[in-house]
């Protein structure tokens, strides 16, 4: 639960500075990277961003990035415009934010955070192992509900449009078990370390 | 306890995701399996179009310069060399006593003193043919030419 500053008498609460800017720093980087692997179909770090920001601040903010990348991205995307299409990818990207909230939550609860950096500890693989498979599996949830949502919009049927885009479903699941393995628990400590020394400064 | 209830989790969300990957490295496979089948059933079909054909080149020269080559010209086998100029090209001919006589290809023809003679090639030159165009059967492969000539 993110509580902010209130004014006055009234109960208003504002997201705290530091929180605003994670999002902001978050949702530019996930803007600037998609434009940059526009070239790669369904090869994106959004994802990953978008996980890792709700792993360390919680599902609210992950989402937050997700749909606010989306906002720009999706708006301004050379292959077009659609706005099913663009609230369906908002959703959907916002899934990978929700499930980095709740593992990050879970993983507060059991052991240290943020995990284990060292690559002679096997707890370390373990913990890699455990983000690719959550990538992967976010990534499937996320392609199977785009593409219901784009089936239902353009009326084709789900098999097929499935059937149709099983290449690339599979490329973005296998790319992002990948980035998920080997990039999340690097991103989540070396975002840590920012975080905290910003805290001791 | 809990460690074990979260491992056990983690397995079956791997072998999840080792079966999505399955599945849909099946359904690819079986897409370009259904896709390669009904390419070859079509292939088949055009095939069967061509069972009764042969395939000749065709040379058309009309002695100003101009050549018109006709490379794989599908013909029905045992047509002659006139059936298959007529179905490259508009042909008039009369009929004399050796066979057909061509006057004009594709409205080239018909001045004095200048024939439209046609030749067959035999591996290392031309050679003239031996009869009439209406009497000559084509076979699969053989390279022809007209030659517009002027004595």
């Amino acid at each position: 639960m993110i509580i902010g500053d209130n004014i006055g008498d009234k109960n208003i609460s504002f997201l705290p500075t530091r929180t605003v800017s994670f999002i902001g720093v978050m949702t530019a980087l996930c803007i600037s990277t998609n434009y940059l692997m526009i070239g790669l179909v369904n090869v994106k770090l959004m994802d990953l961003l978008v996980f890792v920001s709700g792993y360390i601040m919680g599902a609210s903010v992950g989402a937050s990035v997700g749909v606010l990348t989306w906002l720009v991205y999706g708006t301004l995307n050379p292959f077009g415009f659609n706005i099913p299409t663009l609230i369906a990818t908002c959703v959907g990207e916002s899934f990978y934010g929700i499930i980095g909230g709740l593992l990050g939550k879970s993983q507060r609860k059991k052991s240290s955070f943020p995990p284990s950096m060292s690559l002679t500890e096997k707890s370390f693989w373990k913990t890699n192992i455990k983000f690719g498979i959550a990538g992967f599996i976010s990534t499937f949830t996320y392609d199977m509900f785009t593409n219901l949502i784009t089936s239902l919009v353009f009326d084709i049927p789900l098999i097929l449009y499935i059937a149709m885009g099983i290449v690339f479903t599979t490329i973005h699941e296998i790319s992002n078990f990948l980035f998920f393995f080997f990039g999340c628990n690097i991103l989540v400590n070396a975002i840590m370390k920012i975080m905290l020394r910003e805290v001791k400064d | 306890m809990t460690n074990d209830r979260s491992g056990w989790m983690w397995l079956s969300m791997g072998l999840l995701c080792a079966f999505i990957l399955a599945s849909s490295l099946a359904a690819y496979y079986y897409i370009e399996y259904t896709n390669y089948k009904n390419l070859y059933v079509e292939t088949l079909i055009e095939l069967q179009k061509y069972e009764n054909s042969i395939f000749i080149d065709l040379l058309i020269d009309y002695g100003n310069g101009t050549m018109e080559w006709h490379n794989r010209t599908c013909v029905p086998i045992g047509s002659s060399l006139l059936n298959a100029t007529q179905a490259i090209a508009e042909v008039e001919y009369t009929i004399g006593t050796y066979g057909v006589f061509v006057t004009k290809i594709n409205g080239v023809g018909g001045e004095s003193n200048a024939y439209w003679l046609w030749y067959f090639w035999n591996g290392t030159g031309w050679e003239w043919g031996p009869v009439a165009c209406d009497a000559y059967t084509l076979r699969n492969g053989e390279i022809i030419s007209w030659l517009y000539t002027r004595s």
